[in-house]
């Protein structure tokens, strides 16, 4: 019996031996030398680490043996060719910069990059040709290899991907999305991993969404980890729509790091996938710099969405807030995981954290972590979570006013979930997030119509 | 219009209304007074559908029809409506699409055609004139971070709005400065009729030098003890409660 679980498990991962050697004999030979030495060490890291089981305190909630057995294939040669401007159209942010990539691969054809000056977009393999030393300053700067299998399974196999600086005192004037579509490829599941580096200089100040999106059904297993770099004075609003195909697979690691005085604002919006995982580590390197991470997370059919956050205040007078909101219908799981960390140098950190849930069946489970952990004396920090149905007061209240009770349980929902998306500030961005909210919240709730959220005015 | 005989009603067990009989008809305004815990707001909510109460014995006919097994939408529906004492703020929903919804099913469920986002809009706009509410209230959402002045004027608005034959107002001047009582009242004033009946459910007789009733009942323990015209509210605001108290007691009155 042993045996045989073992052999299931070791046989994908030798899978993955076999792919980075492939690599390392073609596509990574012309790397730079520290790159090779770091794909080196994380694919050991990786295989020291295998993929994490739930004895891990990390993944306790979090199930993914449906994912450690699949043989994947990775894609990285495939021509794309089936794609038009039409076929991509709903998933463009009005009034955005757009690259489209399909199972990694850019699609330049279809792509609309920035062409302001002062920015500076590449794919993030000409990036390492065009800058290495550039990218070497910024490349997993803010993680830690040894300890995040997916994180360190990206490095060693990464071979798509961006890199975007924005330079000092530039503000870019719309919004650059990253679409990602996730293709079947003759019903092998692909591993995709691609890469990205934002940087964002002095004073400098970006929107930047990540979408990932999948035109048909497949198992693909998405395992992306982005970096993003504040430097002192900047801002970033960085947006994620993860509404891939419910049997495919999502895992994202996002890395953070600010500067003085930044400013970073992330709106994390959660409905797709069988099994997803969206880890964010954010610390906070110096003074006077603020945070927001919030989320909105839609589960439904037997569906394992993860949220998990690391917030780490390293120095004085920071401020993060954090709001996560849940909806949960069917046999679907979710997990909510946030961790505020104050060193004991961050005086007057100030830090709110909380996890609402509001499960629409029995049958749905959640398991919601709020953790804080303080090590100054001079911090407001506070924490909570809640889970609940819908309010039968609220529930009367709608109904009383001549409101069917599947209306006015739909729209209690929305408004819950409107409650959070409105802190979107952009108002394409917003916008965009509130109709996927309201399209799924109307199929969850059956044959309603719902108004796209007044909160525009 | 309305007809209570011998309702008792009990909420987790407990009895709260011990045989309520009333009559209500097209175009009058019952005042319903009594004090704290004499089951004022039950009746209210019970009349409105709110599912927690049990109803034991009697019953409740509303134009000729038992409304004791409808729904709270349905009785919405048909014409019935609640102004709440305690408005319930629901957080993201904007009070326009609140009120469209609601509107727009009602005049569903009478073969009537949804109004469009145009028509509605006008129509609100017009309504937010009785109450003297700033159109800013279109899109906030529904009672959050409202003072309760400007939830009780927005409980009027959707009174307004939704046209009800009957309309129950429970301690609708509870939390009320002397100027928003009197924009309140002045609204409902203007949406009487002589089709439309309207219950008045209040602690206190100031409501009512505003909104001025046809008849006045007083509510005791879960009974009305006492019933009689506008005079019976001057008469409680000058002896108070105990005076009938005391009758009912001795059994003077009834």
């Amino acid at each position: 019996m042993n045996n045989k679980v073992t052999d299931s498990l070791s046989s994908p991962i030798e899978n993955i031996l076999n792919k980075f050697k492939i690599f390392s004999e073609n596509g990574f030979a012309s790397e730079p030398n520290w790159l090779k030495t770091i794909r080196e060490n994380s694919l050991k890291s990786f295989q020291k680490l295998g993929f994490p089981s739930q004895k891990n305190e990390e993944w306790r909630y979090t199930n993914i043996n449906s994912i450690t057995k699949l043989n994947f294939e990775t894609s990285s040669n495939k021509e794309f060719l089936n794609y038009s401007k039409q076929s991509i159209y709903k998933y463009i942010i009005s009034d955005s910069y757009y690259l489209v990539f399909v199972n990694g691969k850019y699609l330049q054809n279809l792509s609309n990059p920035p062409k302001e000056e002062g920015v500076i977009v590449n794919s993030i393999k000409d990036a390492i040709k065009l800058f290495p030393s550039e990218v070497e300053n910024y490349f997993s700067k803010n993680i830690d290899l040894e300890a995040n299998s997916f994180a360190a399974l990206n490095t060693s196999l990464f071979d798509s991907g961006v890199f975007i600086k924005i330079k000092e005192n530039v503000i870019l004037s719309k919004p650059i999305e990253l679409i990602y579509i996730s293709q079947n490829q003759e019903n092998i599941p692909q591993l995709i991993s691609p890469r990205n580096i934002i940087v964002i200089k002095n004073n400098a100040s970006l929107d930047f969404v990540e979408q990932f999106v999948t035109n048909n059904s497949n198992k693909n297993l998405t395992n992306i980890f982005t970096e993003i770099y504040l430097d002192e004075n900047s801002i970033c609003n960085y947006l994620k729509i993860q509404n891939e195909v419910d049997e495919n697979y999502h895992i994202a690691n996002i890395s953070v790091s600010q500067k003085t005085s930044s400013k970073f604002f992330s709106f994390a919006f959660s409905a797709g996938s069988s099994i997803s995982r969206n880890q964010m580590a954010l610390k906070l390197f110096g003074e006077n710099s603020d945070t927001n991470m919030n989320g909105l997370y839609i589960s439904t059919a037997k569906q394992l969405i993860d949220n998990h956050t690391f917030i780490e205040h390293t120095q004085p007078n920071c401020t993060s807030r954090e709001v996560f909101k849940g909806i949960l219908y069917d046999n679907s799981h979710s997990v909510f995981n946030g961790k505020v960390y104050v060193h004991s140098a961050a005086q007057k950190t100030d830090s709110k954290q909380t996890n609402n849930n509001l499960l629409l069946s029995d049958n749905a489970t959640i398991d919601t972590k709020p953790q804080l952990e303080i090590f100054a004396d001079d911090v407001k920090c506070t924490h909570g979570g809640t889970v609940g149905g819908i309010d039968a007061n609220a529930l009367f209240y709608l109904k009383s006013r001549g409101i069917s009770p599947k209306s006015a349980e739909a729209l209690f929902a929305l408004g819950f979930a409107s409650a959070v998306t409105e802190t979107i500030e952009n108002l394409n961005l917003r916008r965009f997030v509130d109709n996927l909210v309201v399209s799924k919240l109307e199929k969850c709730h059956g044959n309603i119509s719902l108004p796209i959220i007044a909160h525009y005015h | 219009m309305l007809q209570i005989n011998n309702l008792h009603a009990s909420i987790s067990g407990k009895k709260i209304l011990n045989g309520i009989t009333l009559n209500v008809n097209p175009g009058e305004v019952h005042a319903i007074m009594g004090p704290n815990g004499s089951g004022k707001s039950t009746l209210a909510q019970l009349l409105a559908g709110h599912p927690a109460y049990q109803i034991l014995e009697g019953e409740i006919k509303y134009e000729g029809n038992d409304l004791s097994e409808l729904e709270a939408e349905k009785r919405a529906q048909a014409g019935i409506f609640l102004a709440f004492q305690y408005p319930i703020e629901i957080p993201g929903v904007s009070n326009s699409y609140f009120l469209k919804t609601g509107l727009n099913e009602i005049r569903k469920s009478r073969g009537q055609e949804p109004l469009d986002a145009f028509e509605f809009l006008k129509l609100i706009r017009e309504k937010m004139k009785l109450v003297e509410m700033d159109e800013s209230f279109i899109n906030r959402p529904v009672n959050q971070g409202y003072s309760g002045g400007e939830k009780k004027r927005n409980e009027i608005l959707q009174m307004a709005v939704l046209e009800p034959k009957l309309a129950i107002l429970d301690e609708t001047d509870s939390g009320l400065d002397i100027d928003a009582l009197k924009i309140v009242a002045g609204g409902v004033n203007k949406l009487r009729n002589s089709n439309r009946s309207i219950i008045v459910v209040t602690h206190y007789q100031r409501l009512l030098n505003y909104i001025v009733p046809d008849f006045v009942h007083v509510l005791m323990n879960g009974k009305i003890v006492k019933s009689g015209g506008k005079e019976l509210a001057l008469e409680l605001e000058e002896f108070g409660y105990d005076k009938i108290k005391v009758e009912v007691e001795n059994g003077v009155s009834v």
